[in-house]
């Protein structure tokens, strides 16, 4: 019999883990009885062993400051998620999850179990790839497979229809990541045409948006302005929320003593939430589109769309989907284990468990080279075929010229500064005149789209990996800064100036906008709206000289929301003329 | 650079300048299915079959490699560009640009107040753009068309044959960048 290979799903809110089982894919339960471990660490005083799981996000109420949710987010970057006596970077937090899944795999079939596939967002690009690889060698684990999530929820999707021949869509919508697949299905065959997706974008957003609106109704002074416990109370409540909205049309939030004595409740319903979740997952459809037009299919052309992703149970996301669409998704597949199966599945496919399956994949970025100028030069176009390689030539710009910087790129931009830097390496020439030296680099994508460079001298045939130092390691700290900020836990220092800055930004701008809209459409406002727009005008000029951000934004919101009628006074004659 | 490589041979279909796409995919799953790494095939077969696909999928590198094929050249890129395809350059370049400044105006733009200022040039824009996207690819159905008639002068007049992949060549070029360029637009302005 061959070896077992796991297949994981390891997710930015929840993760699983299965293998296939005289045949069949199956998906392990923990000794609690769940499927789904949260994808969770809680890092203890003292330094002992992490938490895992549901028993770490229980510790995230009482100490936020040493648990670690979402580590998914920041796969690829350097710097600590917790403050804590361990390492705490995205690779070793995604390393103590893998460890626990492992073990849960482990007692499950009483083996040992150390190899694995993982699944990853399918535009995660190399950086990312490459140190969720790095997380599953330091939990123990050869990693024979980063497999792509919509890639995998298809698996999971087409295996009880190998005999057909079909176009399908993954609309894959996680905790943390957006992707969205067009793939064909033909006879066991599963090629993706086109991907697309943000590496940013998912539940957490709506969880955000929902928090902050819950904290400006129970007036605590904006989310920013409270503790980090409180924080992670109200996130927890806007999680629950979302959840229960997904059935029920209203919802009650009670949260006692959030001030002392003071405690809050109110009764949120569901088109309140969706007012918020709206302009988050718009934010999706340019991706369709774009992965649609790429793929060279039209919507109709689609036997189906197919829904992953916890937060696709959110009704507002079906509907967005078949708006897009222009049809009712496929709702057939469990949400949250779709892709670990999927993973199940290629895991038994390389292990010689399941056959006449293959799997033909693309990478998501184009790669390319820096060019003078400062412009990509793109080498692998995005959407082709994994694996591949290509051949650059380069040659010596000036006479006697030894050695060469080249800056390996990811991105679609047309500058090379706006695309992701993978890192440098350097080609070494034999000193000539101007154009006489040439080295010959090939770029490959090797299977789970992760990059290697190889160096060919053309005088003496012999062949060089290249070295490409690690973009991970190399980000300043103003960008570490940056993303640290970005995680809500953490954003609450000398936020005052940068909040301020932001709220006079938009004021600047909202002024004259107003007065210039009056003047275009104002003959038609009522008078009431037209003076509660004045009134609206003063309150941001008085805001203005005040010089507090809060209620600076409440001014600028208020504006905004009176002037809504006058916006779309303007779009509606835009649209007739 | 020219290739030794048969691309058509590769993939088993037919040499000529006329492809259907869904022909070319079913060929490339075919033998993907047997050559791709995980089925046990070895990385070097799966690349030439990969990178057949990808030669052959694009219709102006497909052109190219039937030249090099036929002639033992690649196709004159410096020759004229016939008039119909030429006449499109500058409603294309113009809508374009209309385009790209318009959304510079629209992300400096942070309240909907300001949005909806821009709306009406936005419609605009949008039709401009839409009815450039329209006539690139009405030009290159055109171009296409002609593919299976040099397909029958390579067995008859093969002067005349390697003029029109020439001519094909250079429009479908053009008409490929400005069809990315265009699709870009419409994608962020819908």
């Amino acid at each position: 019999m061959d070896e077992r290979i796991l297949g994981i799903d390891l997710g930015t809110s929840n993760s699983l883990v299965g293998v296939v089982d005289s045949g069949f894919p199956i998906l392990f339960a923990d000794a609690d009885g769940a499927r789904l471990t949260p994808s969770a660490v809680f890092y203890p005083e003292g330094g002992g062993e992490p938490l895992v799981g549901a028993a770490a996000l229980r510790m995230r109420v009482l100490q936020p400051g040493r648990t670690v949710v979402s580590a998914k987010r920041h796969m690829g970057e350097r710097g600590a998620l917790a403050e804590c006596e361990r390492a705490s970077g995205p690779e070793q937090v995604s390393a103590a999850i893998l460890t626990r899944l492992k073990e849960v795999g482990e007692r499950a079939m009483g083996e040992n179990l150390d190899k694995a596939v993982i699944t990853v967002p399918a535009y995660f690009n190399d950086a990312q790839r490459s140190a969720t690889r790095r997380a599953g060698e330091m939990a123990g684990l050869e990693v024979v497979r980063i497999l792509s999530e919509p890639t995998a929820a298809a698996l999971a999707y087409g295996l009880d229809k190998l005999d057909e021949r079909s176009k399908v869509a993954v609309y894959d919508l996680g905790g943390g990541t957006f992707d969205v697949s067009v793939l064909e299905l033909n006879d066991g065959l599963f090629q993706v045409l086109a991907t697309d997706g943000d590496t940013r974008l998912g539940g957490d957003d709506l969880d955000s948006a929902l928090a902050a609106k819950l904290a400006e109704m129970a007036d605590v002074g904006g989310l920013e302005a409270t503790s980090p416990e409180l924080v992670a109370r109200f996130l927890e409540a806007a999680r629950s929320a979302k959840e229960a909205l997904s059935d029920a049309c209203s919802v009650p939030v009670l949260l006692p003593f959030i001030d002392g004595e003071k405690g809050f409740e109110t009764e949120l319903t569901r088109e309140e939430f969706e007012a918020l979740a709206r302009p988050v997952i718009d934010r999706t459809r340019v991706h369709c589109r774009r992965a649609l037009a790429a793929a060279g299919v039209t919507a109709d052309e689609l036997d189906a769309v197919v829904l992953v992703g916890g937060s696709t149970r959110v009704p507002l996301v079906r509907e967005t989907v078949a708006e897009v669409f222009g049809q009712v998704p496929d709702t057939s597949a469990n949400p949250d284990e779709a892709v670990a199966l999927g993973a199940v599945i290629q895991a038994g496919v390389m292990s010689g468990a399941i056959r006449d399956i293959v799997l033909l994949d693309v990478t998501p970025l184009s790669l390319g080279v820096e060019t003078f100028g400062g412009l990509m030069n793109v080498v692998i176009p995005r959407n082709t075929t994994i694996p591949v390689a290509r051949g650059e030539l380069f040659t010596n710009a000036v006479a006697g010229q030894r050695t060469m910087k080249i800056s390996v790129l990811q991105g679609e931009r047309e500058m090379a500064r706006d695309n992701w830097s993978l890192g440098e390496f350097e080609i070494d020439f034999v000193p000539g005149a101007k154009g006489s030296a040439r080295v010959g680099v090939q770029f490959s994508l090797d299977a789970d789209g992760i990059l290697s460079v190889l160096a060919r001298d053309t005088a003496t045939g012999s062949d060089r990996v290249l070295e490409i130092r690690d973009a991970a390691i190399d980000v300043d700290d103003e960008r570490v800064g940056q993303m640290v900020a970005e995680s809500v836990e953490h954003a609450f220092e000398d936020m005052n100036e940068r909040l301020w800055t932001g709220a006079k930004q938009k004021s600047e701008e909202l002024l004259p906008a107003v007065a210039q809209a009056l003047e275009l459409a104002g003959d038609v406002l009522e008078d009431a709206d037209e003076r509660q727009i004045g009134a609206a005008v003063a309150a941001v000029q008085a805001a203005l000289e005040g010089g507090d951000h809060g209620e600076l934004k409440r001014a600028n919101a208020a504006l905004d929301q009176a002037t809504e009628q006058l916006a779309a006074l303007l779009v509606e004659r835009a649209l007739e003329g | 650079m020219g290739e030794s490589i048969d691309h058509f041979e590769v993939l088993g279909l037919p040499r000529g300048a006329a492809l259907d796409e869904e022909v070319l995919r079913l060929a490339f799953q075919a033998r993907g299915r047997v050559t791709h790494p995980d089925a046990g095939g070895a990385g070097e077969v799966f690349e030439s079959v990969n990178r057949a696909y990808v030669v052959l999928g694009d219709p102006a590198s497909r052109l190219r490699h039937l030249c090099e094929l036929e002639f033992g050249a690649g196709p004159d890129a410096t020759g004229a560009v016939d008039a119909a395809t030429m006449g499109l350059f500058e409603a294309v370049g113009a809508a374009i640009a209309g385009a790209d400044a318009y959304l510079r105006r629209l992300e400096a733009a942070g309240s909907a107040v300001a949005k909806a200022l821009l709306a009406a040039e936005g419609v605009e824009v949008q039709r401009a753009v839409m009815a450039a996207g329209g006539q690139v690819r009405a030009r290159r159905e055109e171009v296409l068309a002609r593919l299976p008639g040099i397909d029958r002068e390579l067995r008859g007049d093969r002067d005349l044959a390697r003029q029109g992949i020439g001519e094909c060549y250079r429009a479908l070029g053009f008409l490929g960048k400005w069809g990315v360029q265009v699709g870009e637009r419409m994608v962020a302005l819908i």
